[in-house]
């Protein structure tokens, strides 16, 4: 065997060697490389010490866990677009059902099981089903300027910044701690300003989204695009909940895809 | 992955990814924050995180967490510095370990990360060159390193209790 033992390596053949992981022509060809270096064989093969483990425990190892139950993500789903299919619902048409303003401090959550009732809606599309996205909506990444997306992230972090001590979760944001208006907001600026091929990176999770918009709107919506831009309008005047963790949903979601395109931006530069 | 077996991590991991955090930063409230933060990205990415996987995955985070704290910290202060932080106190290491501890200080973080996720944690050399990005070759180097300088600084102080009256 021909190792290609060099003054970069050779320190991790002397490990294998001392480890016992070494051939017999390994070592031999080892040993002759220590020779040519001028290095001191019987000082580099010395025994090592290792570290002893130490008892070590975390002073607070409860404070770690989580209690309760995650709602799964499809019921999630199926909330949030149940909750926007009845908004659009009322909104879209309110000739036939006048919306009722309630105050904001009584809002609640709308529960799906008033919403999702066996053989109201239609058959789920197929699981091969995607979004409907214009191509001119998109933008490929590398034509968003910069600038853009600087100002961007100046103009949310602040309120990022708010958000983020109370809602540590993509899933389970917390919507005690901010207007609702600003969350419309933080979310309607990273849509217009960011592109939705994000979303395809996520497509198992929005195909879930997807189909549940789907079924729930009855066929009407297939977008994301389409049915959170009426949700967030609709938001804005009412300060609907569930508008609003839809919102505050995409606004994780581009969130965490502007520290992406960041990176992807950097080691364009850097090539 | 769900709630029971994200708690069920916190139970198993979190009093190694401490010891880890702590023997490399040298500072309780450091590597408490390091745990904090590790186990926090493993909460947001519930989902997608394997269970099989999150002790890899808890681990990669945590060192690169360390990498952020050595960085600020470097900002202040230097490696020698780092080393006069190093007080043991609450950290139960017996006499030749405690200055195996206080060498490891003085390590370049590479080093010192390299072999204590090996003596620690026992990964294998190709585990911690996936946690720490780190070729398997690049890993051996380092952990070779790392032992001898370890080994250099017992035989100093092997030579200066030899010398003492």
């Amino acid at each position: 065997m021909n190792t290609n033992i060099t003054t970069d390596n050779y320190e991790a053949y002397l490990l294998d060697y001392m480890e016992g992981n070494l051939s017999a022509d390994e070592t031999k060809q080892l040993k002759a490389f220590v020779a040519s270096q001028g290095l001191d064989w019987e000082a580099l093969t010395e025994e090592l010490p290792h570290l002893e483990v130490p008892t070590v425990a975390h002073p607070d190892k409860e404070s770690l866990k989580k209690k309760g139950t995650i709602v799964p993500l499809y019921v999630k789903i199926v909330s949030v677009a149940a909750a926007a299919g009845l908004l659009l619902t009322v909104t879209l048409w309110p000739e036939k059902q006048p919306p009722t303003v309630e105050p904001i401090a009584e809002l609640k959550p709308i529960l799906p099981e008033r919403i999702i009732t066996a053989g109201e809606a239609p058959a789920l599309p197929p699981r091969t089903f995607r979004f409907v996205q214009p191509k001119t909506e998109k933008k490929a990444v590398s034509a968003v300027p910069e600038r853009n997306e600087t100002t961007l992230v100046a103009q949310l972090e602040p309120l990022r910044a708010s958000a983020l001590p109370t809602s540590t979760h993509v899933d389970e944001p917390d919507f005690e701690f901010m207007s609702y208006r600003m969350s419309t907001e933080l979310a309607l600026a990273q849509i217009n300003a960011h592109n939705f091929e994000d979303f395809e990176e996520d497509e198992r999770d929005l195909s879930l989204i997807g189909r549940g918009i789907y079924r729930l709107t009855k066929g009407r919506h297939n977008s994301f695009l389409s049915l959170i831009t009426s949700g967030l309008s609709t938001a804005k005047e009412e300060a609907n909940l569930a508008a609003t963790d839809m919102a505050l949903s995409a606004y994780y979601r581009a969130d965490e895809r502007i520290e992406e395109v960041k990176e992807s931006w950097e080691d364009k530069r850097n090539k | 992955m769900d709630i029971n077996q994200y708690n069920q991590c916190v139970e198993q991991y979190a009093d190694r990814l401490f010891r880890f955090a702590l023997s490399s930063l040298r500072n309780r409230e450091e590597a408490e924050d390091v745990v904090q933060e590790s186990f926090a990205r493993v909460w947001e990415k519930l989902k997608t995180v394997d269970f099989a996987k999150a002790k890899s995955y808890l681990f990669t985070t945590a060192h690169h967490a360390m990498i952020d704290q050595v960085r600020q910290r470097q900002q202040t202060s230097d490696l020698e510095e780092i080393a006069t932080l190093a007080d043991p106190k609450g950290i139960p290491y017996p006499d030749v370990n405690n200055i195996l501890q206080k060498a490891l200080a003085t390590l370049p973080e590479a080093q010192r990360n390299a072999v204590l996720l090996r003596d620690y944690e026992g990964y294998s050399y190709q585990e911690i060159g996936d946690i720490t990005g780190m070729s398997e070759t690049q890993v051996k180097v380092n952990i070779f390193r790392a032992r001898t300088a370890l080994k250099n600084k017992l035989k100093s102080i092997d030579n200066l209790i030899d010398i003492a009256p």
